[in-house]
């Protein structure tokens, strides 16, 4: 993957792309658990299927973000495949969500949405 | 697992790259996936088929990537900027062909758009084909209300069934009285045929009970038109019929069960126990809803058994010589079907001119590829598979096809708003006639079949070549080879096609002849008619007759007004009913044995304004008063009838048990009261001022008829304004010249005749243009030939006759084959004529001299071309 490492290449993602690598940010995960974790962090609304589910992921293999995670965990099953984030995906989702920060600060101090109180 | 079988089946989808990365991963999924509840199996295939397309389709773009040598998608860029640059070149002959296949294409989509609007759209009811309309065979039609009572109360076949009666009424708000349509219905009537009101409600169980009734669901129309669409007219009163009625809801656009003519609906009268005893009195339509799964056959053998057990059980009031036997029609079929053949028929006429305008691209694209065939060899030679060949023709002939198809439609759109314009009413759902997407869908679907159907031939030929022997012969190309046989061929199929159309559009043009020429009995020429309806509650009916009086007293007097007189009903437009009728001195052991006859309230000056003839006595006059002597008047075939071998003039008869007898003082001849193609029919005539003693009632609203010298319809501003003058609230309706309205018995036939003359005569246009195309072009390749055997003495003559031969041979081929399948086709549409044979050998032979001399015009320019070339020229080979 060596070449264009460039983050910014890859933005803005898309939606989809950007919940599988969010999902993938806090570990390695195989197709389902990613199905699973997706539906949690959009409290349900985006329900992915597996054709849709490994086309992003070959295009986010293709792309270099994701790799088959060769070393699996103790309990897991030998015909699932664990996906992970390589280096590049790490620094694109980085580059992304932090594109998407800054996105919500405009929008927040033009008064398009409400600052959140923390 | 049964799951897992259906996945591994999906899966086999994808393209093997992509199965042999993922495969085993989806099927681990997909077990987890399944233990998660609510699992929708149509979004899991959805999903899988979705993906598994657009992978290969991903798959497929890839592969042409890599392979730039391969016939790919990339390729097709190419192909069509090479055909479109081609067509450039030739600016002529490109119009010419996309402007053929837009009159193809134009013609198709706009009767496919009638097709569509009339006969596939489904009807705007829940599960339309469970809706059926019952009634009885003739001489019954109709059912009486306590018949109604015991096929609603014994007939399972039925979930529910509803009766409604026709009529009209009268809307007098201030500003402009108006009469419309009205059906009083059964208060399930809506519930029946399953279909919601847009605002409001339909009626209430119990609304039938207060009587006149005092609620009332308005059209779509209506609401438009009166009320502006107000969606507050829920609620408010409307005077209407001499009653104020509470509008409760008003239906959507395209509800228009009985008919689109219907503007009101009002509850009808419950049948109360002393009413329910008139079983011979038939007047209620009933419309029934099918039990799901019940077809309509064993539904009305269902009825049959009913209806044989009324007759049993009640033998006085039935007559056994004329059973009752129910008839039950689809919904669909009572509304459409009368209208059904000529549709298909003008259907399958544009489709024959569909295959004519192929036929002829196909010849021009042959004709062209003729004078390709160097291009196409020195490209073969270059190295050009023969497939890719193929695939650049192809391009040229679909850009063409849709080139032609976008114009189509265009012209479509026209023509089938100018269709709609012109259809006469009498077809149903015309309004329901236009451009959708299903439209859109079929001229697309055409012009494609069409592409393909006249580019394949010639792109067959045209690759087919051996580049060698082309380039050797310096691309000179011959009309005697297979091309030539080709070409003749399809000239030959044009030509059967139209002989086709053209004897079919004879024969109904015969028989529309036929028809129109049948007599009437009455003379509808220079007659103006209108409605009158004055409000009921205004209204005795001794005012009545003053009322009429008087307006036909003013109206006589209009310059130009030969004669007037009113009738309670008009021929062809009011679908009366029959009356019995007794003799004096006859007696018949039941009334349904009894003669029959056409009752009709005439005023003085009727039978005059009519042009009815009065053979025997007097017609009515001014003399005859309410208060007698009470006088009647029949028809010819009446009185020959009830008095075979005597004079009628002096002799009595009477309508019904309570009515006076009046006394004959006129025959008048028999007239045709349904119109061309209707019958001749007994008739009896009451004074309209004796009416309530001799005919039951006195009618309120009546018909003026009007004679006139000029224009009839120039007089119609001036009846208007004595009605108004005479009573500001009465309505005046349907204002029409009486040629107007016979000509609605004939207006479905007379526009579809009309349709497929037009077409017919396009067929033979195109057909022409067809011989004339093949034979010119034989003519210039032939130059070389015919040069040399002028050159060694051939006369003029020969060669015109050889070449006006030629095109005579083609055209009498084709005349003969189109001749035995004009004989076949008409077979099927035997149906629709009247007096005229399938094979009728006036037409026939009219169409065969016809493209006799169609052919001969279009070789006629061409072999002059023929005879003027000279031998020096051609043998340069100039």
């Amino acid at each position: 993957m060596s070449g264009n490492t460039d983050p910014a290449r890859f933005l803005p993602l898309r939606p989809v792309e950007l919940l599988i690598l969010t999902a993938l940010g806090s570990g390695d995960r195989h197709g389902y658990a990613i199905r699973k974790a997706v539906l949690e962090s959009t409290q349900g609304r985006v329900s992915i299927e597996a054709g849709n589910l490994y086309r992003y992921i070959r295009s986010l293999e293709d792309d270099g973000l994701v790799v088959d995670a060769a070393t699996r965990t103790a309990d897991a099953d030998e015909r699932r495949i664990y996906y992970r984030l390589t280096s590049l995906g790490r620094r694109v989702l980085a580059a992304e969500l932090e594109r998407l920060r800054t996105l919500v600060r405009y929008a927040e101090a033009e008064g398009l949405i409400a600052r959140l109180r923390t | 697992m049964r799951g897992d079988r259906v996945v591994r089946a999906l899966i086999r989808l994808y393209p093997r790259e992509f199965r042999e990365r993922y495969g085993r991963a989806m099927l681990a999924f997909h077990r987890e996936r399944l233990h998660e509840g609510g699992t929708t199996w149509s979004r899991i295939v959805c999903d899988h088929l979705a993906s598994a397309l657009a992978e290969r389709v991903r798959s497929l773009s890839k592969r042409r990537r890599v392979d730039p040598t391969a016939d790919s998608v990339p390729m097709l860029g190419q192909d069509i900027r090479f055909a479109l640059r081609t067509l450039a070149r030739r600016p002529i002959f490109a119009t010419i062909v996309i402007g053929t296949i837009a009159l193809g294409i134009g013609a198709n989509s706009a009767i496919f758009s009638v097709v569509n609007g009339v006969l596939l759209r489904p009807l705007p009811y829940p599960e339309p084909d469970r809706v059926a309309s019952f009634g009885h065979a003739p001489p019954t039609l109709l059912v009486s209300p306590p018949e109604y009572f015991d096929y609603a109360r014994d007939l399972r076949s039925f979930e529910a069934l509803a009766a409604y009666t026709l009529g009209e009424g009268n809307l007098a708000t201030p500003d402009e009285p108006e009469r419309v349509g009205l059906a009083a219905v059964s208060t399930n009537f809506f519930s029946v045929l399953g279909v919601r009101p847009l605002v409001g409600r339909t009626f209430l169980p119990d609304e039938d009970r207060v009587m006149p009734a005092t609620v009332a669901v308005l059209s779509y129309g209506l609401w438009q038109r009166r009320f502006g669409g107000d969606q507050t007219i829920v609620g408010r009163t409307i005077p209407f019929n001499g009653t104020s009625r509470t509008v409760v809801g008003v239906m959507p656009q395209y509800f228009d069960y009985p008919t689109a003519h219907v503007d009101v609906w009002l509850p009808m009268a419950r049948f109360k126990s002393d009413s329910l005893g008139d079983r011979a009195n038939h007047y209620l339509f009933v419309v029934g809803r099918l039990r799901r799964d019940v077809p309509v056959a064993r539904a009305e053998r269902a009825a049959s058994t009913v209806a044989r057990r009324l007759m049993r059980d009640y033998p006085e009031k039935y007559d056994p010589n004329a059973p009752l036997v129910p008839v039950l029609t689809p919904v669909s079929e009572a509304l459409v079907g009368a209208t059904r053949p000529y549709v298909w028929m003008l259907f399958g006429a544009v489709g024959f001119v569909l295959l004519i305008v192929c036929a002829n691209v196909a010849n021009l694209l042959l004709a062209r590829g003729e004078g390709r065939r160097r291009e196409m060899a020195v490209r073969s030679a270059l190295g050009a598979s023969r497939r890719r060949m193929l695939a650049q023709l192809l391009t040229e002939s679909t850009i063409f096809a849709l080139g032609g198809g976008t114009l189509g439609v265009l012209l479509a759109w026209s023509g089938t708003r100018a269709l709609v314009a012109l259809a006469p009413r009498s077809i149903p759902r015309v309004e329901q006639v236009g451009l959708d997407w299903v439209v859109l869908a079929y001229a697309l679907a055409t012009s494609l079949g069409a592409g393909i159907l006249f580019g394949l031939v010639p792109a067959l030929r045209a690759s087919r070549e051996a580049p060698a022997e082309t380039l050797k012969e310096g691309g000179r190309a011959s009309s005697q080879g297979a091309s030539g046989r080709v070409r003749r061929a399809l000239v030959v199929t044009e030509v059967a096609l139209a002989v086709v159309m053209l004897c079919g559009a004879g024969v109904l043009l015969r028989s529309l002849l036929k028809l129109q020429s049948a007599d009437l009995g009455f003379d509808p020429r220079s007659v103006l008619t209108a409605r009158v309806s004055p409000t009921a509650t205004t209204y005795e009916e001794s005012r009545l007759i003053v009322f009429y009086t008087q307006l036909l007293e003013r109206v006589r007097a209009i310059p130009g007004v030969l004669s007037a007189g009113a009738a309670g009903w008009l021929p062809v437009v009011d679908n009366g009913g029959m009356w019995g009728l007794l003799a004096e001195g006859q007696s018949y052991d039941r009334v349904p044995r009894g003669p029959v006859a056409v009752p009709q309230q005439a005023t003085a000056g009727y039978f005059e304004a009519m042009g009815l003839k009065v053979t025997v006595g007097r017609g009515f006059t001014d003399a005859d008063r309410e208060s007698g002597p009470y006088v009647g008047i029949v028809s010819r075939s009446l009185a020959t009838e009830l008095w075979p071998n005597a004079d009628p003039i002096g002799k009595r008869f009477r309508v019904g048990g309570g009515s006076t007898f009046m006394t004959v003082v006129g025959v008048v001849d028999d007239i045709r009261g349904r119109g061309f193609g209707g019958a001749l029919e007994p008739a009896m005539y009451f004074a309209y001022p004796q009416t309530r003693e001799t005919a039951y009632f006195t009618p309120r609203s009546m018909n003026l008829v009007i004679r006139t010298k000029g224009d009839p319809l120039g007089i119609a501003n001036q009846v208007k304004a004595i009605v108004r003058s005479l009573d500001a609230m009465a309505p005046v309706s349907n204002v029409r010249s009486l040629e107007q309205i016979v000509g609605i018995s004939v207006a479905n036939r007379r526009f579809s005749t009309t349709l497929l003359g037009a077409f017919a005569a396009l067929a033979l246009v195109l057909a022409g243009v067809g011989i004339f195309g093949v034979i010119s072009y034989g003519v210039s390749e032939r130059r070389f030939e015919i040069g040399v055997r002028m050159a060694l003495g051939a006369e003029r003559s020969r060669v015109l006759v050889s070449v006006l031969g030629e095109g005579l041979r083609m055209t009498l081929v084709g005349v003969a084959i189109g001749i035995v399948g004009a004989a076949g086709v008409l077979r099927i549409l035997r149906s629709l004529l009247v007096d005229v044979p399938v094979v009728d050998a006036v037409t026939f032979a009219g169409v065969a001299a016809g493209l006799v001399i169609v052919a001969v015009a279009a070789s006629f320019v061409p072999a002059r071309r023929a005879t003027a070339i000279s031998a020096m020229d051609a043998l340069r080979g100039g």
